[in-house]
């Protein structure tokens, strides 16, 4: 008997991942202009920004302060200090990190205006690289808070033997 | 990773707490006895599970950043975000097996 399952979302990112691909490879000029208006107008922070603030605040709402995985950066015990906190700290991360990427990426692609000007070649894809990372871990770590608000959580109370062996 | 107990219904039923073992569990809760829904389980009842694959996600977020490079951008970018996806989902697996051990 054949046991071996398709792992569905493992192949709907393969898909997804190819169709960034060959978009950026047929239509390279087209997909660098898009990009670049994106990034130059603001929209991927704006995203972002909005993003991690109705998480955060809906994670820390609807979530029981039980449940504390790793949400917050900043763990003060004061929920609504955290919140705020925390919010601050993925939106510093992400803006910088889209206008690092911003000034790189026109500068090593389009060249027509030089953001780092004593910056050589490498240190400019480096830079690239560190923003790039910095953007996948702050929307990375979004993808998993929402992903916990999703689940149909039940709420847990104390309860004692009796009631065990009550069958309630 | 997510905690449930299943009901006499046989539906899995998942906890709104969080804890790295049964021992934090109990803590938490401050009784080795929790009600869920109107129904009394031990802690040795409850069980952990996978929350949400990462590397998938973790795959396709790395490849639309990766388009700021290319198609070697995405290339990169997928790959690399299916790594980092596929460290999460371990951590997670031991995680998972630490806390049905414990």
């Amino acid at each position: 008997m054949n046991n071996k399952r398709i792992d569905l979302s493992s192949v709907v990112a393969l898909l997804v991942v190819s169709v960034f691909a060959c978009i950026s490879y047929f239509n390279q000029d087209n997909a660098m202009n898009i990009i670049r208006v994106v990034l130059e107008n603001g929209y991927l922070k704006s995203a972002i920004v909005i993003g991690i603030v109705v998480i955060i605040v809906t994670h820390s709402i609807r979530v029981k302060s039980k449940k504390d995985n790793g949400v917050f950066i900043i763990k003060s015990g004061f929920k609504p200090l955290d919140v705020f906190l925390s919010c601050g700290t993925y939106i510093a991360v992400s803006s910088t990190a889209c206008s690092l990427m911003e000034g790189a990426f026109v500068q090593q692609f389009f060249g027509d205006i030089q953001y780092f000007t004593q910056f050589s070649n490498l240190d400019v894809y480096v830079l690239l690289g560190v923003a790039s990372l910095l953007i996948w871990y702050v929307v990375f770590h979004m993808y998993t808070l929402a992903g916990e608000l999703v689940f149909n959580a039940s709420e847990v109370s104390p309860s004692d033997k009796n009631m065990h062996n009550n069958g309630n | 990773m997510k905690l449930y107990v299943t009901a006499p219904s046989n539906n899995k039923k998942n906890l709104d707490v969080y804890a790295e073992s049964r021992p934090e569990l109990q803590s938490l809760i401050g009784s080795e006895y929790l009600s869920v829904e109107g129904i009394t389980y031990h802690v040795s009842q409850v069980f952990a599970e996978k929350g949400q694959e990462s590397a998938p996600a973790s795959a396709v977020i790395g490849g639309a950043i990766g388009l700021v490079g290319g198609m070697p951008g995405v290339l990169i970018g997928g790959a690399i975000g299916a790594l980092f996806g596929n460290e999460a989902d371990k951590k997670e697996e031991l995680k998972i097996q630490a806390f049905n051990r414990s």
